[in-house]
């Protein structure tokens, strides 16, 4: 695909997309029309990327099928743009926040109330295990709820996802030494309410 | 909970967060509707491959598997021409009566299938055994209906110089239903309904894209006769059934079709498509 066709489909790209950076990462080896095939491989790479990724924003357990279907969507329409300039993850996780987004504004709308995740645990073949598992996963939910998006975005790819921050700095838009400067604030913070909670449990 | 620290607790949201095999093969099998993909490669390779694997144990009148490469054809005839040769001069000993064509043919066939079949390499018993986990029909009357499509072409040819008709299945289910009385069939191997469900459901697709509506039809109604009750891709299921509905069915029942679709899955993601195909009929 030659440049000048591909210049005008990078244009079409949200202006979310835009500030993260992620608009000019284009996948170098998928240059020729998306395939069949290579989708499956994509989907089956990064599938389990994004569903941790929509359950971590806060897409309803109900939702999230719809949701990664969506992303997935948007990944099929874009994938021949992505040039690979850099990490496919933190492209992906600009789909990600866009649809997990949509999905929370259409959860508010119908006025429900966002499940937690580890509902269905029960492939856990240790109940104690299970508990354990979704208490964590119950506390991590609230606790980012709490948090604004951009701070929710470094959670999610900083302590749950473990990407690098040259990764994630660009997603935020803000220079590599802020970054950091954030992810230290917040892993104090997310101590310090792991510690309130322990004190005083719910 | 008794751990304090934090990294503890991070681990077990990823593992609270981390999807299920179902919950992969569920959106993998949503997307490949909505998105209209191309059915993947591998099952349908695994679907034919298994095929030829139930003719080479159970029908022996069937030709040798599609998937074996000439040279190794050339080399299990060449292994078999001198029992296939006996095997012929017993035959025209016996009978006279016969013409020579049929009793020579028949035995060579039989005994290439029964040497080619241990020899496969590796790679195509592996996916053998894993389509037949995956979709090994309920009964034998099953087995035509979950194995059709173009790759099949060569045996549809000799079923039709062999009966005369237009149903290549025909054959194979006659075939395999004689032979299963013989030996008694091996026993299925423990299976999930979800495999199955996908196995069904992409043949079904398949069929569809191929202007088979009446055989996605028969695919899924034959799974949901084996497998009754609520599945994982229900609503999938129900609008690949709608869809060949809709093209099998008179100008004026389209639309209570569709609508009836609608009313159980309001916010269906198909809807769009079954508009396109229910609705575009009934306006006609």
């Amino acid at each position: 695909m030659s440049q000048s066709v591909r210049q005008p489909l990078i244009s079409q790209l949200s202006a979310a997309d835009e500030a993260s950076g992620v608009a000019r990462t284009v996948y170098a080896s998928r240059t020729s029309a998306t395939s069949a095939d290579t989708f499956r491989t994509f989907y089956s790479e990064h599938f389990a990327f994004v569903w941790r990724c929509l359950g971590a924003l806060g897409v309803p357990t109900a939702s999230q099928d719809d949701a990664a279907q969506e992303v997935f969507v948007v990944v099929h329409r874009r994938l021949p743009e992505f040039r690979g300039e850099s990490s496919v993850r933190t492209w992906l996780y600009g789909i990600v926040r866009n649809v997990a987004a949509n999905a929370r504004r259409s959860q508010r709308r119908k006025g429900g109330l966002a499940e937690l995740q580890g509902d269905e645990l029960s492939d856990q073949p240790d109940p104690l295990r299970n508990l354990e598992t979704r208490e964590a996963a119950d506390f991590v939910q609230r606790f980012l709820s709490q948090l604004d998006d951009e701070k929710r975005d470094l959670f999610v790819l900083a302590l749950v996802e473990q990407l690098s921050m040259p990764e994630i700095a660009p997603v935020l838009g803000v220079p590599l030494n802020t970054a950091y400067t954030r992810l230290r604030a917040l892993r104090l913070e997310f101590q310090s309410a792991l510690a309130q909670y322990r004190a005083v449990p719910p | 909970m008794t751990q304090h620290d934090p990294e503890a607790w991070l681990d077990l949201t990823r593992q609270a967060l981390a999807p299920r095999d179902a919950d992969h093969a569920r959106v993998l099998a949503a997307l490949e509707q909505r998105l209209d993909l191309p059915s993947n490669d591998v099952p349908s390779e695994l679907a034919c491959n298994q095929r030829q694997e139930l003719h080479s144990t159970h029908a022996p009148t069937s030709s040798l598997p599609l998937g074996i490469p000439s040279a190794f054809m050339r080399w299990a005839l060449s292994a078999v021409v001198p029992l296939a040769g006996a095997a012929a001069i017993g035959l025209f000993l016996t009978t006279r009566s016969a013409t020579p064509k049929a009793p020579v043919l028949r035995p060579a066939t039989k005994v290439a299938a029964a040497v080619t079949e241990p020899s496969l390499p590796d790679v195509l018993d592996k996916t053998i055994a894993q389509v037949k986990e995956a979709t090994e029909p309920k009964s034998p009357e099953a087995a035509p209906t979950v194995h059709p499509g173009k790759e099949k072409k060569p045996q549809r040819k000799k079923c039709r110089t062999a009966k005369g008709t237009e149903r290549p299945c025909t054959t194979i289910k006659s075939t395999e239903t004689a032979i299963a009385s013989e030996p008694p069939p091996p026993a299925a191997a423990p299976t999930s309904s979800l495999s199955k469900e996908l196995a069904a459901l992409r043949e079904a697709q398949r069929a569809l894209r191929e202007g088979q509506a009446a055989h996605a039809l028969s695919v899924l109604t034959s799974f949901e006769a084996a497998a009754p009750g609520p599945g994982a891709m229900q609503e999938e299921r129900h609008a690949a059934a709608t869809m060949a509905r809709c093209t099998l069915a008179q100008r004026g029942e389209t639309k209570q079709l569709y609508d009836e679709f609608m009313q159980r899955y309001p916010n269906s993601a198909y809807a769009a498509r079954l508009q396109r195909t229910c609705l575009s009929k009934s306006a006609r």
